[in-house]
């Protein structure tokens, strides 16, 4: 019971000592912050970014229909019935021939009138299908181009392609990039409270001949580090805070068109993981730091 | 209590400190270091805490090879060792009080515990009124005299003291003798490296002289024979 209040009393003495420490920094405190700040601000905006791009693909893809024409002759209503069986349809919409003759008249903007022609419409019937999920039409479209009475095909292969392209490299990118800035973030944060620590090196080698065991000089620290790393990502989480719900909610009012759909939930994702992000890298920058002190003066 | 084998210390630059040393200290001995500067006493007192390592030959203190110990167990050694450094040693930016506490707090005793033996301390070395005060708003023998409070609050084996009277007037150096006599008295084993002749040759203990790095005299009731042929 005793050496369990012992280890309590020693946990409190360790809080106090960072909390004294972290008041005595004063404006190295504000540098460490500062760093931090813009590190994980960096990092964060572009995990937005790319959070963005993605919403923006998928609402691209999302776009992406199949038209099947139906061969002449054919029943239109028969082969709506087999492609709504399929498993992953939202919605299929049928465009008789006629429909899609008014809309050829009104593509090309003419005043001419085709009338005359309607007896002779060259245009088949077709069915314009929308899938739940864009990733499965190359699929879907193999599927229904094989029933009977299908003329021809047309999905857009290519730019689905594309988008589904783009989408895998920013998600390689992003993994990258967060990697290096990570690791960027952690040097220049160990970097900082180096200095921190090289300003208090005298009072650090009289706790060690004191009697104060490396843990005990250690922790403190970590904790420090651990604080400025929250602060520093606070300070990011209200930024980015800021930037979307502010600043890019304008922006939308102005471009309506890009579809950044509502990015709230994604954004607290973002800070939540910054939050973590700031506090590990934090205590591990300064533990990085102490350790290499304590190593080289051991 | 301590015992030297075949030390020697050479530091990086060069320089000899300690040659082919040989001493044993008895549990509860009172000894006095002297010597020339640069004679090599506060390299050998560093090799008892072991803020320098022997380039060869081994050091025990209380059975142990601290010359050896892992760098683990190096903070437990110099908490059963008091030490009084020759330039203090006191955190700064800490009142008088929390700096003798410091030893007491990282052994995770009690606040009511830690009290009561600061001030028992302060109040033998006769600073219970400076308590709140900064290490570096009193005087150099007060700062001292911090430091003796500080070694010995935590009634350590053995106390070590470099210099322990270099920057005090006669008077309070006598009291701080008097003051390392009584906790001899108690069974702690005092080491002391010192100039202060006066204080040697009026105390008659056990004297041992240190020059270039040698022991070259150990006298059981001695006096200060630096400089003296």
């Amino acid at each position: 019971m005793e050496s369990i209040k012992r280890y309590i009393r020693i946990l409190e003495f360790i809080a106090e000592e960072a909390i004294t420490s972290v008041r005595r920094s004063g404006w190295m405190s504000w540098i460490v912050i500062g760093t931090m700040f813009a590190s994980l601000t960096i990092l964060g905006g572009f995990w937005m970014v790319t959070d963005d791009l993605n919403v923006l693909a998928r609402a691209i893809g999302s776009r992406v229909e199949i038209l099947v024409f139906v061969k002449d002759g054919s029943s239109v209503a028969a082969l709506d019935d087999e492609i709504r069986q399929l498993q992953g349809i939202e919605a299929v919409t049928p465009i008789p021939k006629e429909q899609a003759w008014k809309n050829l008249q009104k593509d090309l903007k003419t005043s001419m009138s085709f009338d005359n022609l309607l007896e002779n419409n060259p245009l088949p019937n077709a069915l314009k299908i929308k899938v739940v999920d864009p990733k499965d039409t190359p699929d879907i479209a193999e599927k229904i181009a094989k029933m009977s009475g299908v003329e021809e095909i047309n999905y857009g292969k290519e730019l689905l392609a594309k988008i589904q392209q783009i989408a895998g490299f920013t998600k390689f990118l992003g993994i990258a990039i967060t990697v290096l800035l990570s690791i960027a973030t952690m040097a220049v944060m160990s970097n900082t409270i180096r200095l921190t620590v090289q300003n208090r090196r005298r009072e650090i080698e009289i706790m060690q001949l004191v009697g104060a065991s490396d843990g005990f000089i250690r922790w403190p620290f970590l904790l420090e580090g651990a604080f400025f790393g929250l602060a520093g990502a606070a300070f990011t989480g209200l930024f980015l805070l800021f930037w979307r719900t502010v600043v890019l909610t304008r922006l939308q009012d102005l471009f309506p068109f890009i579809p950044l759909e509502d990015g709230t939930f994604s954004t607290m994702k973002v800070i939540g993981y910054i939050l973590a992000i700031g506090v590990c890298m934090g205590a591990a920058g300064s533990l990085f730091s102490v350790k290499h002190y304590l190593k080289q003066n051991g | 209590m301590i015992k030297l084998k075949q030390v020697s210390k050479v530091y990086p630059t060069g320089v000899k400190a300690i040659v082919g040393l040989n001493l044993e200290v008895e549990a509860g001995e009172f000894v006095f270091l002297v010597g020339p500067s640069g004679a090599g006493k506060s390299t050998l007192m560093k090799l008892l805490y072991r803020a320098e390592q022997p380039t060869t030959g081994q050091v025990f203190v209380g059975g142990v090879d601290v010359s050896h110990i892992p760098q683990g167990q190096l903070a437990g050694l110099r908490q059963r060792i008091g030490v009084v450094f020759q330039d203090y040693k006191l955190l700064p930016n800490r009142s008088v009080a929390e700096n003798v506490a410091f030893t007491l707090k990282i052994l995770g005793m009690s606040k009511g515990d830690i009290r009561q033996r600061v001030k028992a301390a302060l109040d033998l070395v006769g600073l219970r009124d400076h308590m709140d005060a900064l290490p570096q708003h009193l005087s150099g023998g007060q700062q001292q005299r911090i430091c003796l409070a500080r070694a010995i609050v935590n009634t350590p084996p053995m106390l070590i003291c470099d210099e322990p009277t270099g920057n005090l007037d006669p008077e309070t150096s006598w009291e701080i003798m008097r003051l390392l006599t009584k906790i001899n008295m108690h069974g702690t084993t005092v080491i002391v490296a010192t100039h202060n002749k006066l204080v040697v040759d009026n105390m008659r203990r056990r004297v041992i002289t240190i020059d270039n790095g040698r022991m070259i005299l150990d006298q059981a009731r001695g006096v200060y024979s630096v400089g003296v042929n």
